[in-house]
């Protein structure tokens, strides 16, 4: 997408010098494979706002970056020495400073139901880690809370999307968690996870195709293979925040 | 203060015979629940919630009219699942749309009405207001430690309490979260400021004083804070307080009629 410049460029480290920013540009401090992170990627594209991405080290953080988010985390912006962070913050902000691509609703009610369903549906992405680091002891327990959030998350979707008829303010904060909630099963085959998400969840299922078929998720989605080698990468202790990047 | 109807009501439990009660103003209660007129607000609350104060407290610090519900938690009457899946407090109710999660709830009230907006108008401040509340959740959480503690071992407690009043010391910058004036950050992070001498009412808690003379600025901060009027109309004292949690937390059987 034309508004990105940097969105897989090479992972900055501590060593790497921070290029400046220039004036009237905003910068979003990214991590190519950060869910939080991931939701900020999607409000540019959708609101086609220009942006510069600079992709963060989160193991070893930069000085220059502490500097700017003591909290360390992504996603965080920049522009005109301003810095915010938190994703739904930076989410909500932008819509403040473009208004005319807003993606929260204007009328305070249907703005509040949106920030409301995300709400409603953060279980997703406690029972996706929850599975993700699963033990044989606790296993099931995670599995049983997975099926009881996408069981939420089905009865939630009433709708093409959880933003009405096209995607909005919720979809874009819950799209990352999904994404990895359909790679888990190649994540942890051996938790045999294959039919979570089939015939049981058909909402949830149309949904999924939708959303993949959307330009701001086509821009910000990560291919499966990539998600298994970059967990896979993660339990090593020093995760490669590059896979994905073809030399230039 | 005279915008609220019903703020010490009776809690509405599901069975309870009608019966007038004296409160605030007269708000009938039973185990029906009185239909809302049109144009009117309501907020349900929770009389000892601090997630619900601080909705109480917005609500004080805009002058707002609004009709209070009072709810048992232990036992939710049908009519409020209905509203709220969640089954929490608070929430705000009117012209039949609901709102609720406090944070929400409070957005809701400045955007209904700007006019007495407590968060800015400028996108940049309103945004430092939510990273503010994002970064005192801390506070919140050590209140809990320690009323959650299943171990009577509490030293990883006192030890988050520290690094939590640590840290609020460091984001205190000015008079108030907000600077000049209670803002949306103060107002998220008082119901817990509010019951924290609760942590120095049990000995064994091991803490004497909260926040104590490593936090000069917190200290002075809570002071100035009892002085402001939308603190003071809904202030509790802090026996009311703790003999709420002992009966929520340790008799399992929470006394919402306390103090009325």
């Amino acid at each position: 997408m034309a508004n990105f410049h940097g969105l897989n460029s090479i992972t900055l480290n501590p060593d790497d010098e921070l290029p400046p920013l220039a004036s009237g540009k905003i910068r979003l401090y990214n991590m190519r494979f950060c869910p939080y992170a991931e939701r900020a990627v999607l409000y540019f594209a959708k609101k086609n706002v220009s942006v510069e991405v600079i992709n963060v080290n989160l193991v070893d953080k930069p000085k220059w970056y502490l500097e700017r988010n003591p909290l360390g985390k992504v996603p965080t912006i920049e522009h005109d020495g301003k810095i915010i962070y938190e994703s739904a913050v930076v989410a909500e902000y932008l819509d403040d400073i473009f208004p005319d691509s807003s993606v929260l609703p204007k009328d305070p009610y249907l703005r509040a139901h949106q920030k409301i369903l995300v709400e409603r549906l953060s279980a997703i992405s406690g029972a996706f880690y929850g599975l993700l680091r699963a033990t044989a002891d606790n296993q099931e327990a995670g599995i049983a809370n997975l099926k009881k959030a996408l069981d939420t998350a089905e009865s939630l979707l009433t709708d093409n999307f959880y933003g009405g008829k096209s995607s909005g303010y919720a979809d874009m904060l819950v799209w990352p968690h999904l994404e990895r909630v359909e790679v888990l099963p190649l994540i942890r085959p051996d938790l045999h996870l294959d039919k979570l998400l089939g015939t049981d969840y058909p909402k949830l299922t149309a949904y999924i195709a939708r959303m993949k078929e959307l330009p701001e998720v086509k821009v910000a989605i990560r291919p499966a293979e990539h998600h298994v080698q970059f967990f896979d990468s993660y339990k090593t202790g020093k995760p490669d925040y590059n896979i994905g990047i073809t030399a230039a | 203060m005279a915008n609220f109807e019903g703020l010490n009501s009776i809690t509405l439990n599901p069975g309870m015979a009608s019966q007038n009660l004296f409160a605030l103003s007269s708000v009938l209660v039973g185990d029906e629940l009185p239909p809302l007129t049109s144009g009117r607000m309501r907020l349900y609350n929770m009389i000892f919630c601090p997630f619900a104060h601080r909705s109480i407290l917005y609500i004080s610090k805009k002058k707002l009219p609004v009709e209070v519900i009072d709810v048992n938690l232990m036992e939710k009457p049908d009519w409020f699942v209905q509203r709220n899946p969640l089954g929490k407090v608070p929430m705000i109710e009117h012209d039949g749309k609901v709102v609720y999660e406090s944070l929400i709830v409070n957005e809701y009230l400045d955007e209904l009405f700007p006019e007495t907006a407590i968060l800015p108008t400028d996108p940049y401040e309103r945004a430092q207001q939510k990273i503010l509340v994002e970064r005192l959740s801390s506070v919140t959480g050590v209140f809990f430690a320690f009323m959650m503690n299943k171990d009577g071992d509490y030293t990883q407690a006192i030890e988050s309490m520290e690094k939590a009043l640590e840290n609020a010391e460091c984001l205190l910058v000015d008079e108030f979260y907000g600077d000049k004036t209670t803002g949306y950050a103060d107002i998220d992070v008082w119901p817990i400021f509010e019951r924290f001498p609760i942590i120095t009412l049990n000995p064994k808690f091991g803490v004497k004083k909260i926040p104590g003379i490593k936090y000069p600025k917190v200290s002075t901060y809570i002071k100035r804070m009892k002085k402001q009027p939308e603190i003071q109309a809904v202030m509790k004292p802090v026996e009311l307080h703790e003999n709420f949690f002992k009966s929520a937390w340790i008799e399992k059987n929470p006394d919402y009629n306390l103090g009325i």
